[in-house]
Formats: C-alpha cells, sequence, structure tokens
C-alpha cells in the first residue's frame, strides 16, 4: 500500500468521523430540545395521527410524523402539529397543536367534537323539543316565519338554524336571520335572539366558530 | 534678483492666505452670529416627511436638524403617521439650538350619515343638514319645510336650531326655528334685505345685516328679534359679494372696513378690522392685517379678547382685539371653531405641491404655544368643512378618501369627539376596515362609527337587502362577528315579539 493510498484513507476516515460526530451532536440536541407531550383520548377516541406544520396544506399527503392507540406521551420539538382523531361518531377535523418551547412537558386533552354524521341522528330526537321552544317563544312571528338548515353543532350542546319570512304568497324580499339554541341540564334555550349576524362582543357565552358559521351561513343564504 | 522675486512672491502669498483665513474666520464668525438650529423631535416610530419654514419666503427640508438664519419663523412639519403640526418660532443667533416637539393627539372621525348636505348641526340623537339652496334634512329624511335657501344655521338646544333663509314664496331672509319636537318651523324674525347673518359663538344669539338700511336685526334669545340701527360712526365696506363680512360676539362686533374706502363701498382698499363695542358701537381698536388680501371671515373668540382674520390664498392671523397685535399665524383655507378662548380648529390651506398639508386636514391650535396638530388622520378624507363645534364634538363635512366611495356626490358627515381621551383613539392601521368605507352602492351604503374605543358599523340597506350588506363586510376581507351592526330604520321582529 503506497503512501498516498494511507493518506487518501485516513482523509476518508476522518470525514466520516467528523460525519458521524455532527449527526451525533445533532441529534443529542435534537433529543434534549425534545419536550413530553401526552395526548389524552375521550372515551370516544380510539387512535391519533399526528402531521406537522405542513398537514393543512398537504392534508393526507403530509407525512405521518407519530401515532397514538391509546393515551400515551411522545417526545416532539416545539413547533406546531396536526392531530388528526380517530373513533366511534367524532369528528376527524384535524386538531393544532403548539409543543412549546418554554415547557419541559405539557398534556393535550383529544376530545374531539361530534361527527357530522352523528349529529345528523341525534338530531331527529331533539328536533322537536327545539321547535316547541321557538314556537313557544315566538309564537306570532313562527306563525309565518320558516326554519331551513337546522343543525346540531359540538357535542350536540348547541344547535343553529336559518329562519326566513314565508313570502310564497307575496314573493317580496325577506331578511334571511340565524337562530342559535342551546342545551343545558337536558333542557334547550335561546342563546341568542334570531338575527340577520351575531357579534362576538354581544354573545361572549357561545363558541366563536358557532357564531361565524351562523353568521357565513346567514349572509350567503 | 531671483532671490528677491521669490521673497517678494511668499510675502504676497503670506498675506493673500492671512487675507483669506480672516475672510474665512469673520464668514464663519458671522455666520455663527446671525444662524441658529432648529431641532425637531418626533413621537416614537414617527419620522419626518417634509418640513416647511417660512419667513418672507419658503424653503423645504426633510432632516430634523435644520440650519437657518435667526429670525421668527413659521413651521410646518409632515409626519410620516398622516398629521400635521405648526409652529411659530424664534431661531437664535450663536448657533442657539430652538427645540420643536412635533406631537398631534389624533381623535376618531365618526360618521354620521353618507351624501349629507354641505352642513351639517345635531340635533338631539339625530343631525340636520343643509346646504345654501335649502334642502333641509334630519338624517337622511328631506324636512318638509318650504325653504329656498339657508344662509346659516346654529344649534341652540338639543331639540332647536335657528336659522336664517329664504321661505317659499316670500320676499327677503327670514329668521326661522326649528323644534323637532314638534317637527315645526316657527318664523321669529324677517327682513326684506338681510344679505348676511352670523351667529355669537356659544350661544343662540344672531346677528342679521339688513344690508339695504345699514341696519343689523339682532335677537338675543332665540325666539324673538329686536332691530338695530347702526350709527354712522360704524364704518365698513362690503366687497365683490354685496355684503360686509363680520363677526359678532355677546360683547363686540367685528367688521371688515377700509383705510382708503371708494365711494361705492364695494371695494376693499388695505382693509382693516374694525372692533365696536355692542353695546354703545364705540370704537374699540383697528387691525390692520399682516398681509394684504382678500378677507373672506371673521371670527370672534367666545369671550372677543382674540378675532381669527381669514385671507385668501392662506395669509391668515389670530389678532388681539385690544391691541390689534398678532398672536397666531396660519394658513387657513375655511372657516375656524373656536373650542375655548385658546384653542380652535381650522382647516389649513391644502398645498400646491402637496408637501405638508393634504386635503383632507383638520388642525386644532392653541394660541398659548403658537402651534397646531392634526386631530384626524390627513389620510381618511379628501376635503373637510367645518360646521360647528357644539359641547366639545366638532361637526364636519367632508369626501372620503376611500377607492369604494369615488361616486358620491354630497359629502358625508362626520363628528370628531375632542373629549376623547388619547387611549380611545383607534388608528386607522390597526382598523384597516375604516380604510374601505363608506361603502356605496345603488341599493345600500356601510359606513363606522367609533365609541367608547371600539368601531360600530351602520347600513341603511333595506328589507331584502341586510343579508347582502353583511356579506359585503365578509367580502371586504372582515369578519361581521368583530362589529357590532345597526340597520337603519329596522325592528328585529323577533325582538318585538317575544311571548
Amino acid at each position: 500500500m503506497t503512501n498516498l493510498t494511507k493518506l487518501f484513507i485516513k482523509i476518508v476516515l476522518a470525514v466520516l468521523a467528523g460525519a458521524l460526530l455532527i449527526l451525533g451532536v445533532m441529534a443529542i440536541k435534537n433529543q434534549l430540545s425534545s419536550k413530553d407531550v401526552t395526548f389524552t383520548f375521550s372515551a370516544n377516541t380510539r387512535s391519533i395521527k399526528i402531521y406537522g406544520s405542513d398537514y393543512p396544506a398537504k392534508q393526507q399527503k403530509a407525512n405521518e410524523l407519530a401515532s397514538l392507540n391509546k393515551t400515551g406521551t411522545l417526545r416532539l420539538t416545539p413547533g406546531t402539529y396536526y392531530v388528526v382523531p380517530n373513533g366511534s361518531n367524532i369528528s376527524s377535523a384535524s386538531i393544532k397543536v403548539d409543543v412549546a418551547a418554554n415547557k419541559d412537558s405539557q398534556t393535550v386533552e383529544i376530545n374531539p367534537f361530534y361527527s357530522e354524521k352523528h349529529l345528523q341522528q341525534s338530531l331527529v330526537s331533539e328536533l322537536p323539543d327545539i321547535k316547541e321552544v321557538i314556537n313557544d317563544r315566538y309564537p306570532t312571528v313562527m306563525s309565518h316565519f320558516v326554519m331551513k338548515d337546522g343543525a346540531l353543532r359540538h357535542f350536540g350542546e348547541w344547535y343553529t338554524a336559518i329562519l326566513y319570512e314565508d313570502n310564497s304568497s307575496s314573493r317580496s324580499a325577506v331578511d334571511i336571520y340565524g337562530i342559535i339554541m342551546h342545551k343545558s341540564d337536558g333542557v334547550w334555550k335561546i342563546a341568542a335572539t334570531p338575527s340577520v349576524v351575531f357579534s362576538y362582543s354581544d354573545h361572549e357565552d357561545i363558541p366563536r366558530d358557532i357564531i361565524a358559521s351562523i353568521n357565513q351561513a346567514v349572509s350567503s343564504y | 534678483m531671483l532671490v528677491d522675486n521669490i521673497k517678494l512672491i511668499k510675502r504676497i502669498a503670506i498675506i493673500v492666505a492671512g487675507v483669506f483665513v480672516i475672510i474665512v474666520a469673520v464668514s464663519l464668525l458671522t455666520s455663527w452670529l446671525q444662524n441658529g438650529v432648529i431641532r425637531i423631535t418626533t413621537p416614537e416610530g414617527v419620522s419626518i416627511k417634509n418640513v416647511r419654514y417660512c419667513q418672507s419666503s419658503c424653503e423645504v427640508s426633510q432632516a430634523s436638524r435644520i440650519q437657518a438664519p435667526k429670525g421668527e419663523y413659521m413651521l410646518q412639519i409632515a409626519l410620516s403617521n398622516d398629521t400635521t403640526y405648526t409652529a411659530t418660532i424664534t431661531v437664535q443667533g450663536q448657533m442657539k439650538e430652538t427645540v420643536v416637539q412635533a406631537t398631534s393627539q389624533l381623535h376618531n372621525l365618526s360618521q354620521l350619515g353618507v351624501e349629507t348636505n354641505q352642513k351639517i348641526l345635531p340635533i338631539g340623537e339625530s343631525y340636520i343638514t343643509y346646504t345654501s339652496s335649502g334642502a333641509l334634512k334630519k338624517g337622511s329624511s328631506l324636512l318638509n319645510i318650504p325653504l329656498d335657501n339657508v344662509v346659516t344655521a346654529q344649534y341652540i338646544d338639543d331639540y332647536r336650531i335657528v336659522l336664517v333663509g329664504l321661505l317659499e314664496d316670500s320676499y327677503g331672509q327670514s329668521v326661522l326655528l326649528y323644534d323637532t319636537r314638534t317637527n315645526k318651523v316657527s318664523e321669529v324674525g324677517h327682513s326684506a334685505g338681510i344679505l348676511s347673518s352670523n351667529f355669537s359663538s356659544g350661544t343662540d344669539a344672531i346677528y342679521a345685516f339688513n344690508t339695504g338700511s345699514n341696519t343689523a336685526a339682532i335677537t338675543r334669545t332665540s325666539d324673538k328679534i329686536t332691530t338695530a340701527t347702526l350709527p354712522s360712526s360704524v364704518k365698513y365696506t362690503k366687497g365683490n359679494t354685496g355684503y360686509p363680512t363680520f363677526s359678532v360676539n355677546n360683547n363686540l362686533l367685528a367688521i371688515v372696513s377700509s383705510e382708503t374706502p371708494d365711494k361705492t363701498g364695494n371695494s376693499i382698499v388695505n382693509p382693516v378690522i374694525e372692533i365696536y363695542s355692542l353695546k354703545d358701537f364705540s370704537k374699540i381698536s383697528t387691525i390692520k392685517p399682516r398681509k394684504e388680501g382678500s378677507i373672506y371671515a371673521l371670527s370672534l373668540s367666545p369671550d372677543g379678547s382674540n378675532i381669527a382674520v381669514l385671507v385668501d390664498e392662506g395669509y391668515s392671523s389670530v389678532y388681539s382685539t385690544k391691541d390689534a397685535s398678532e398672536v397666531f399665524r396660519m394658513s387657513s383655507g375655511g372657516a375656524v371653531a373656536w373650542q375655548n378662548n385658546e384653542s380652535f380648529v381650522y382647516v389649513p390651506l391644502a398645498d400646491y405641491d402637496g408637501k405638508v398639508y393634504s386635503a383632507g386636514e383638520l388642525l386644532l391650535a392653541n394660541l398659548k404655544d403658537h402651534s397646531s396638530s392634526s386631530i384626524i388622520d390627513s389620510s381618511l378624507l379628501k376635503s373637510v368643512s367645518i360646521s360647528a363645534l357644539i359641547n366639545n364634538k366638532l361637526y364636519i363635512t367632508g369626501y372620503p378618501s376611500s377607492a369604494a366611495s369615488q361616486s358620491i356626490n354630497q359629502p358625508n358627515g362626520y363628528v370628531v369627539d375632542l373629549s376623547e381621551s388619547a387611549s380611545s383613539y383607534i388608528s386607522p392601521s390597526k382598523e384597516p376596515i375604516v380604510k374601505k368605507l363608506p361603502y356605496r352602492s345603488m341599493t345600500y351604503n356601510i359606513w363606522y362609527s367609533v365609541g367608547s374605543g371600539h368601531i360600530a358599523l351602520h347600513t341603511d340597506a333595506y328589507t331584502g337587502y341586510r343579508n347582502l350588506a353583511v356579506r359585503t363586510i365578509h367580502e371586504m376581507g372582515f369578519d361581521p362577528a368583530n362589529y357590532t351592526i345597526s340597520f337603519d330604520s329596522y325592528v328585529n321582529p323577533f325582538q318585538e315579539n317575544v311571548k
């Protein structure tokens, strides 16, 4: 073996050793910066898949980073993640999770709202009570108003629908109203007086996504 | 011989150099003695766009430190936050620094209505608007008052306004009282020759000139008019308009006269302002404006101690009525509205070059420190006209800058609450919807108002278009749920019909 060959082998070994050292340092650094994130499942949640911040853009094509089949803890580096739950009667809409850099560990409760299909099935049994409450509260107006596109939301404790005057005889222009109802202690109540538009500040006890969705439905009906 | 010549050249060179050094030293010394420095400080995050400093002529700079010959300067500073600051300063020699703190306290601009008339006055929870051709409106509804024109109008209280105008099928001008409680107008005075009238600041007293007979129709209460004949000692000129330019308060009459009146009294050469006591018309002082020009308006302060003399081409000033001394200098392009005896709001004359004043400026002048500063973001309006300042609320009309409002034929009505604290100001940069409104379409308008530190939206959409108005807000890129939205002439049937 010539001296030149020996020198070449030494250089290659040195480069390999350097690369291994760098990779090792990076792995240790990554491990040190990772945080313990405990995911606790609701009764209806069977499993979750965890994706990175590219999930909104790539959806199912995004790389799956981890998964859990029961309540458990994962080591995750600080950043934004999306959790896609799976289970019976639950929505598979992704849940955004931010892993904070300034906390050693954190707990994320995975408690997805009910699926649209389950909410639609539940509505059948709830609708008579809902209609009774509305008709009882506004007997005069509801005698000539029509209710459409009613839907249960979240865990079935919120209900939104569209109301408008039945103008089939006059064909005159009408305003479209939205109604928001809430079920508490097994009783349906009107959470917000039917309106053309609802504001967050006037209804701080109503979840924002409920208000945004009924406003959108009413103004585009 | 050669050596002698070299010595001579050396001596000449030394002398020339000596003279040069002396000249430079003298010129540096003169410059040091004759010049000073204007140093401008601005609030954090705000920079200088342009500085115009004027004596007999003006210079423009973008620097915050300006070297200028000693003397008195009118300083106009345009800042990066769409505000303007003006001050009259004295620059001293010996390179002494004169520090100017260019600050402003901005107030919210709340819209009262879309395409109102030229003038706007509050009445109760609503407002009255009018133009010189009559068209008196309460809110957006035309009032059924038979007026061919309105010379002027003034707020009395929450229910009443007094106005001077021409009743249909009548002659001359009438002094009228409109009461919103009865929705009726009663005539409290009439004159065949009233061509000009003026209101006493802060009171309901009205003064109207009957130019034909040299008399002043005066009312000290809103429901009784009395006529006083001006003594011949009161000299005034009528100018091109055919009627005198004057201002009154409870004690004084200020009127434009001339040092060299012509026989017709219609041409004003060397104009002066004569100040008389209203009690016995004895002359108190004569004010000679600093710059000769056409005086288009006078405005006495509430206590009469000062008077704003508004001259064409922006050469306006405020003078003391006691000794006729100039106490404030400004470039005013419209009416002034006194806030109290030491401050007033004015619209500066927009620049031809647009370097300092934009057409949407509204400044609050402070006589105590000889300065004025913007009270609204000048990027919001294209032009402004002051109607009245009542209970610290300034009522103005103007055309919005927003691109969506190009088709507006009449100005919009706005109110600026000057009593608002600095913390309640909502910057248009933080509420970008402010710059997108008012929205105007064939079927409905959307505008905004500001109260208690938040934006409220309003629309006059009729039944069947209200949802469309809400969708328009969404399509502009804003979440309607972030605002309280009120609908004109609307009752929610579900609120009315609760069991």
